[in-house]
C-alpha cells in the first residue's frame, strides 16, 4: 500500500450469518482510497454498497481479506485502537439519519460533543452548520427537525473537525436538490481539505460530481471510473472480469471467446466464426 | 448560533430522564421498591423487636414487681444513715421515673406485734412510711406525729396531739415491750379491705404499693401508723422492729428496646455496687441499723428484653428467605427497567459505538442519568418500607422507628442501585459493541441451553432441598432459590409449549378479524416478548405462591398454637375436683369450660414416659382449640368415639409412634396400674398434645379411666398422701376459651380455687416464636404485592413494547382499511395470549410449590407442619390480573395508536 493510502483493502469478503444461511455481502473487493478525493460507491440495492462503506468506517470486521484503515489492519486491529480511529480520525453518516444523531441534544451540541473528541475548535462549528443550511437550527433538537434537517445534520457532524476520513451512506437519499447539492459541495470541499470521503449513492448528480466512481454488483466491483476518463472494468485478484451491463447483453448464452491479437484482447461469441 | 457547551453528552446526562417520564417513573419505582426492600426487613426486625418488648411491658403492666413486670424495685433491710447513695443513681437510671421511697415495719410474726398503746391499752399498728403520704393527708413531710386510723385512736381513746407509744409487744414466755412516745398528729379512715387511708388509696399505682403485711394471717388487713420517714428511721431500730426499705421506679411506657437494654445494665450495675465494697452504698448498707442490711434488685425488664430480643431474633430468622427474595426481585426490576430503556434506545447505543465511546464512559453517563432518581429513590424507598411494615408488619401503637442505621441502609442501597444500573447499562455497551460480536468465518457460536440448564438446576436444588433436615429448610438460602427456579423453569416450560402448539394449529378465528391478526402477529415470538411473557409468568407464579404461603404460615401459627395451649386459656387447679365423686372429677366446673387431667404414662415397646390426656369427650370438643387449616379435624372426628366399647380403653394417639389406627397396647401408671387400650386413630397433633414434651400424646376418656384405675390414681377417690406413687397422681387443668381473668373470675364465684397456674394461648405463641412467624406472613402478603405490581408493570410495558414493534405495519394496516379500534383489540388479544398463558404457567408453578417438599415451616418441631394452602380465591386474583392487563393493552393500544403520526412513524423507521 502507498503510504499516504488512507484505505487500502484487498479481496475484501462479508458473509452474514443467519438462521436461514450465509449471505455473501462482499465478494473479493480490493480498493485503495487516497486523501483529497471524493469517491462514490453505486451500485443496486443488495449490491454489498452499505457492506463495505460499514467496513470502511472501521465499524465492522471483514470476514476475510485485508483491510487497511488509517493504517490498522482492521481484522486484526484490537477494538480500543478501533474505537480511537472512529472516535478521532472517521466521520461516518449511516444510512439513517436517526441514527446519527443523539436525540436529546441541540444540533450544535451534537457537533460540540463530536468536536471535543477530535480536538476540534469550537469556532468553525458555525461554518459546519452553515454548509448544511442549518445555521438557524443550531439551538433545535432532533424532534423539531425534518427528516431532511436531521440527514444534513448527520453529515454537519461527520464534517467537523475534518476527518481523515469520511463515509457517507447515502447522504443525500432525504434530500431535495438543493439541498442535496449543499451537501455534495461541504462533501467535496472536505475532500478539497485533505479528507479521503467515500459516499454510496444512487443518484446520478452526485456520481457525476465524484473524483472516483466505483460500481458493485453482487458483491465485487464491476467497473471503475476515475474523473472522466473511460470507464473500465476490474480484474479481480483471481482473474475475474465483470462486463458492464450493455457489453454483458452481447453474450446471452453467456460464453465467450478470449482471443489475444498482438496488444488486443478480443472477446466473441463462440457460435460466430473466427 | 448558541454557543455549543463543552462536553453537552455529561452535561444533558443528569435530567435526561425527565424528557421521558414515563420512563424517569419506572425507574424511580424500581429504585424505590429497590431501597424499600432493603430498608424493610431491617425496619421489621426493629419493629418487631419493639413491639415484642411493648407487648411484654404491657403484659406486666399494673402487675406485681417481679419477673413480669418492667418496673424497679429496690430493697433493703435496714435504716441507714445516708439515703442519697441509694436514691441519687436511682434518679439517674434511665428510662426510669423518679424514685418513690416506702418503709415499713416487717418484724411482725406469732410472737412480735407492731403496736400503738395509750392509757394501758394496745392496738395493732404497724410504722409505715410512704413518700407524699403524709402530704396526701394534709400534713408536712415531715411532721415529726403519728396518723393512725380513726379506729384505732378511738379504740385508745385518743385525741390529735395526744401522745402515746408506738413500737413491738414481744409475747413468747410472756408480754415484752420496746415503745417509744410520740403525738397523734391525725387520723384517717382506711379504705375497705386495705390499710391504706381512703386519700391515698385512690391515688395511681397505690395497689402496688408495698405495704405491711401479717405473715401469720396473710388476709388479715394490719393497721398502718403513718409517720416522716426521719420518724421512722428513729424508731423502727429502737423498738425491735425490722425496718424495710422500698424504693419503687416506673418504667417509661414507650421505652424503646435500645433504652431498654441500657436500662437492664444500669439496673445490673446497681445491684452490682451493693456488693463492691468501695461503694458507699456498700457503706451504708454495712453501717445500717439496726443490723448490717442486704439490697435486692427486683425487676422483670431482663426477662422481657431477652424475650423481645429472642422473638426479633425470631422474626429476623423467618423472614429472611422472604426479604432475600425481595431484594432480588427488586434488583431484577432495576435491571429489567434498565434494560428495557437500553432497548428503545437501541440505535443510539449503535450510534454512541459508531463514534467510538468508551463502554465505561457509557457506564458512567447512565451512572448519571439515574443518579437524580436513586436519589430520590433513599428517601421513597423509607417512606415505602415504612409503610410496608407499618400495614404488613407487627402491630405497633408507637410507628415504625427510623433510626440512623436505617438512613444508612437506604444510602447504601441507593448507591447500589445506582451501581446495579451503571452494570447494566456497561454490559448492554459492551454487547452493542458490533466489533466485540466479531462475524469472521469460521468462528463458532457458543450456544447455551439455558431452558436445559435451568430446568436441571431447579432438580437439583429441589434434591438439595429434600436432603436439609425440615426444621431448618424454611432458613436456607437454597429455600429462597427454589420458588423462583420452579416458576422459571414452569414458566420456560409452558412458554415454549405454547408456542410449539400455536406452531403447529392454525387459528379458526376469521381472516381479517382482531383475532386473526394477533394469531399471524404472535407466530414470530420477539426474544423481547418472550422475556416479558416468562417475568409476567413468574411474577405471577411468585404472587400465587405468596397468597398460599401466608395463609399457609398463619392457618400454621393457629395449628400449633391449638397444639401447644390446647385453649385459650387453662389454669392448673390442684385439689378442688380430688376425692369428690365421678361428676366433680370429669364434668366442667363451671359453663364453657371443660376438665382435662394430666399425667405422664409408659408406653410401649421402649416404655419411655408420655404425656396422658383425660378429657370428658361431651365438653372437650366445643371448648379446646382445632386450629385454622383444619389438620387437626382428624383428632375432633375421634373425640366422640373415646367413650365407644372397644377391645380395651379407647385412645387418641398424637404425635409421632409406630403404632397404627386399630393396635391394642397397654399404658402403664406405674410398676402396678396398666390399663389394655385400643387406638382409635393416630393424628399429627391435637389440642394440647405438645402442651407437655414427648413424642406422642395419650387422649383419653376420663370417666372409663377413672373407671378402670385403683385410687392412687384415680383422682375421684380420697388417697392417703402416703399411697401416691412415684408417679404422682393425675393433675386438673380447667380449660376456657374466655380471659385468664374472665375464667378465674368464674371459678372463684363458683368457690374453686384459682391461684395455680395459669397459661394462655398468646404466652404459648411468644414462648414458641410462633407470633414471629405470624409476622413474618405479613411480610410474605406484602412481597405478594409487590411481586403482583411487578407482575402488572410487565404486562404493561409487554403492551407498550408490542405497540412499539406493530408502529409500522399498524400505519401500514390503517391505510389498508383496518380501524384503530381493531388494531387495537387485535393486541389486546395478543397480550391476553401472552398474559393467559402466564397465568397457566402461574397455576402450574403454584402447584408445583404447593405439592412440592415442605420449606415454609419456621417452628417445624412443632406440629402439625405449615404448608401452602391454596383456596378457589387465588385463582380469582390471577384472572383479575388477567383480566386487567388485557383491558391495560386495550386502552394502551387505542390511544397509542390514534396517537402516532403516521408519517413520523414511516420516516423514523418504525
Amino acid at each position: 500500500m502507498p503510504v499516504d493510502d488512507i484505505v487500502s483493502c484487498e479481496d475484501l469478503v462479508k458473509v452474514f450469518r443467519s438462521v436461514t444461511g450465509e449471505t455473501h455481502a462482499l465478494r473479493g473487493i480490493g480498493l485503495e482510497l487516497e486523501p483529497g478525493a471524493l469517491t462514490v460507491v453505486a451500485g443496486p440495492s443488495g449490491s454489498g454498497k452499505s457492506s463495505l462503506l460499514t467496513l470502511l468506517g472501521a465499524r465492522d470486521r471483514p470476514s476475510a481479506g485485508r483491510l487497511t484503515v488509517l493504517g490498522s489492519d482492521v481484522a486484526v486491529a484490537s477494538t480500543r485502537e478501533l474505537r480511537r480511529l472512529r472516535r478521532k480520525r472517521i466521520g461516518f453518516v449511516p444510512q439513517r439519519s436517526s441514527g446519527a444523531i443523539f436525540p436529546h441534544l441541540r444540533a450544535c451540541d451534537q457537533l460540540g460533543q463530536v468536536a471535543s473528541w477530535r480536538g476540534a475548535s469550537h469556532d468553525h462549528l458555525d461554518e459546519a452548520l452553515a454548509a448544511v443550511g442549518l445555521s438557524d437550527r443550531a439551538d433545535h433538537r432532533p424532534s423539531a427537525l425534518s427528516g431532511g434537517e436531521q440527514q444534513r445534520l448527520a453529515v454537519a457532524i461527520a464534517l467537523v473537525g475534518t476527518p481523515s476520513l469520511i463515509v457517507a451512506d447515502e447522504p443525500t437519499a432525504e434530500l431535495d436538490h438543493a439541498n442535496a447539492d449543499r451537501v455534495m459541495e461541504a462533501l467535496l470541499a472536505a475532500a478539497a481539505a485533505g479528507s479521503a470521503v467515500v459516499i454510496s449513492s444512487h443518484d446520478d448528480r452526485v456520481t457525476h460530481r465524484a473524483d472516483r466512481l466505483l460500481r458493485l454488483r453482487h458483491g465485487v466491483v464491476s467497473s471503475e471510473t476515475a474523473g472522466r476518463r473511460a470507464t473500465a472494468a476490474v480484474i479481480d485478484s483471481t482473474g475475474r472480469l465483470q462486463l458492464p451491463p450493455d457489453v454483458l447483453d452481447l453474450f446471452p448464452s453467456r460464453r465467450v471467446v478470449v482471443e489475444t491479437v498482438g496488444d488486443e484482447v478480443r472477446l466473441r461469441r463462440p457460435e460466430e466464426p473466427t | 448560533m448558541t454557543r455549543p457547551r463543552s462536553h453537552p453528552l455529561w452535561w444533558a446526562a443528569p435530567f435526561r430522564l425527565a424528557r421521558t417520564p414515563g420512563w424517569a417513573v419506572l425507574v424511580l419505582v424500581a429504585a424505590t421498591l429497590f431501597v424499600g426492600s432493603v430498608v424493610a426487613p431491617a425496619l421489621f426486625v426493629e419493629t418487631a423487636r419493639s413491639t415484642a418488648l411493648s407487648d411484654g411491658l404491657a403484659a406486666g403492666a399494673a402487675g406485681p414487681y417481679g419477673d413480669q413486670s418492667g418496673d424497679l424495685r429496690v430493697t433493703w433491710d435496714g435504716v441507714v444513715s445516708d439515703i442519697d447513695p441509694f436514691l441519687d443513681p436511682l434518679s439517674a437510671m434511665p428510662s426510669y421515673g423518679e424514685p418513690t421511697v416506702t418503709a415499713t415495719g416487717v418484724g411482725q410474726s406469732q410472737t412480735n406485734h407492731p403496736v400503738a398503746r395509750a392509757d394501758g391499752t394496745s392496738s395493732p399498728a404497724v410504722l409505715w412510711y410512704h413518700d407524699g403520704a403524709l402530704a396526701a393527708l394534709g400534713a408536712a413531710d415531715d411532721d415529726p406525729g403519728v396518723w393512725l386510723p380513726t379506729a384505732t385512736a378511738d379504740e385508745l381513746h385518743l385525741k390529735i396531739g395526744d401522745e402515746l407509744k408506738i413500737g413491738m409487744e414481744q409475747t413468747f414466755l410472756g408480754t415484752s415491750r420496746h415503745l417509744r412516745p410520740i403525738t397523734l398528729s391525725g387520723t384517717y379512715e382506711p379504705e375497705p379491705g386495705s390499710p391504706l387511708p381512703a386519700d391515698l388509696a385512690a391515688l395511681p399505682d397505690s395497689e402496688r404499693w408495698f405495704l405491711p403485711h401479717d405473715p401469720t394471717s396473710p388476709k388479715l388487713v394490719t393497721p398502718m401508723a403513718i409517720v416522716s420517714r426521719a420518724t421512722f428511721d428513729r424508731i423502727a431500730p429502737k423498738v425491735q422492729e425490722h425496718p424495710f426499705y422500698v424504693a419503687d421506679l416506673l418504667l417509661d411506657p414507650d421505652v424503646t428496646p435500645d433504652e431498654a437494654a441500657v436500662a437492664v445494665d444500669q439496673t445490673a450495675a446497681y445491684g452490682d455496687a451493693a456488693f463492691d465494697g468501695s461503694t458507699p452504698v456498700y457503706g451504708e448498707l454495712a453501717d445500717a441499723l439496726p443490723a448490717p442490711a442486704s439490697l435486692d434488685v427486683i425487676t422483670g425488664l431482663p426477662s422481657i428484653v431477652d424475650a423481645s430480643e429472642s422473638t426479633s431474633s425470631s422474626a429476623r430468622t423467618q423472614v429472611r428467605p422472604y426479604a432475600v427474595a425481595g431484594e432480588v426481585l427488586a434488583g431484577l426490576l432495576l435491571v429489567a427497567a434498565w434494560v428495557l430503556i437500553g432497548l428503545n434506545r437501541r440505535r443510539e447505543q449503535l450510534l454512541a459505538s459508531g463514534l467510538g465511546l468508551r463502554p465505561l464512559e457509557l457506564t458512567l453517563l447512565a451512572a448519571l442519568e439515574a443518579l437524580l432518581l436513586c436519589v430520590l429513590a433513599v428517601p421513597a424507598g423509607v417512606g415505602l418500607a415504612q409503610l410496608g411494615v407499618a400495614v404488613a408488619g407487627p402491630p405497633t401503637v408507637a410507628g415504625v422507628p427510623i433510626t440512623q442505621d436505617e438512613v444508612v441502609h437506604a444510602a447504601v442501597a441507593g448507591a447500589v442501585g445506582l451501581l446495579l444500573i451503571a452494570v447494566t447499562a456497561g454490559f448492554s455497551a459492551l454487547a452493542t459493541d458490533r466489533l466485540d460480536r466479531i462475524s469472521r468465518l469460521g468462528r463458532s457460536r457458543v450456544s447455551v441451553p439455558w431452558g436445559t440448564a435451568l430446568v436441571v438446576v431447579t432438580v437439583v436444588v429441589g434434591f438439595a432441598v429434600l436432603t436439609v433436615e425440615i426444621t431448618g429448610r424454611a432458613t436456607t438460602p437454597l429455600t429462597t432459590a427454589f420458588p423462583f427456579l420452579v416458576t422459571a423453569s414452569v414458566a420456560m416450560l409452558v412458554i415454549r409449549g405454547g408456542a410449539w402448539v400455536r406452531a403447529h394449529r392454525s387459528t379458526r378465528a376469521r381472516p381479517g378479524t382482531p383475532r386473526w391478526l394477533a394469531a399471524r402477529r404472535t407466530g414470530p415470538v420477539l426474544r423481547e416478548v418472550v422475556a416479558l411473557s416468562a417475568v409476567v409468568a413468574v411474577s405471577l407464579g411468585l404472587f400465587a405462591y405468596t397468597l398460599t404461603v401466608q395463609r399457609g404460615i398463619d392457618q400454621g401459627v393457629a395449628d400449633k398454637t391449638a397444639a401447644l395451649a390446647g385453649t385459650e386459656t387453662t389454669l392448673e387447679v390442684v385439689d378442688d375436683f380430688r376425692g369428690q365423686g365421678t361428676d366433680r372429677a370429669v364434668y366442667p366446673p363451671v359453663d364453657d369450660t371443660t376438665l382435662v387431667w394430666r399425667r405422664n404414662v409408659a408406653l410401649p415397646p421402649n416404655e419411655s414416659q408420655v404425656p396422658l390426656m383425660a378429657i370428658d369427650p361431651g365438653s372437650f370438643a366445643d371448648v379446646a382449640d382445632w386450629g385454622g387449616s383444619g389438620e387437626l379435624d382428624a383428632g375432633r372426628a375421634l373425640v366422640p368415639r373415646l367413650p365407644t366399647k372397644e377391645r380395651g380403653l379407647p385412645v387418641i394417639l398424637a404425635g409421632d409412634t409406630n403404632l397404627k389406627a386399630g393396635a391394642e397396647t397397654l399404658i402403664s401408671f406405674d410398676s402396678v396400674v396398666t390399663v389394655p387400650v385400643y387406638v382409635l386413630g393416630v393424628v399429627d397433633a391435637f389440642p394440647g398434645s405438645e402442651t407437655e414434651p414427648g413424642s406422642v400424646t395419650v387422649v383419653i376418656d376420663s370417666r372409663r379411666l377413672f373407671k378402670l384405675v385403683p385410687p392412687p390414681v384415680d383422682p375421684r377417690k380420697k388417697v392417703d398422701p402416703g399411697s401416691i406413687g412415684p408417679g404422682g397422681q393425675l393433675t386438673s387443668v380447667v380449660w376456657s376459651q374466655a380471659s385468664g381473668h374472665a375464667l378465674r373470675s368464674q371459678l372463684g364465684a363458683a368457690d374453686i380455687t384459682t391461684d395455680g397456674t395459669l397459661e394462655t394461648a398468646t404466652e404459648a405463641r411468644v414462648e414458641n416464636g410462633l407470633v414471629a412467624s405470624t409476622w413474618a406472613a405479613g411480610y410474605v402478603l406484602a412481597l405478594g404485592g409487590v411481586v403482583l405490581a411487578l407482575a402488572l408493570a410487565a404486562g404493561l410495558v409487554l403492551a407498550l413494547r408490542l405497540s412499539d414493534r406493530d408502529a409500522v405495519s399498524d400505519v401500514l394496516l390503517r391505510r389498508m382499511g383496518y380501524r384503530p379500534a381493531d388494531l387495537a383489540r387485535a393486541r389486546a388479544w395478543e397480550v391476553g395470549y401472552a398474559v393467559a398463558t402466564a397465568v397457566v404457567a402461574a397455576l402450574i408453578a403454584a402447584a408445583v410449590l404447593v405439592l412440592g417438599p415442605v420449606i415454609i415451616d419456621a417452628a417445624a418441631r412443632i406440629p402439625p407442619l405449615s404448608q401452602p394452602r391454596p383456596q378457589w380465591s387465588d385463582l380469582v386474583w390471577l384472572l383479575g390480573v388477567l383480566v386487567a392487563l388485557v383491558l391495560l393493552a386495550w386502552v394502551a393500544g387505542t390511544v397509542l395508536t390514534r396517537r402516532r403520526s403516521a408519517a413520523e412513524v414511516l420516516r423514523a423507521g418504525g
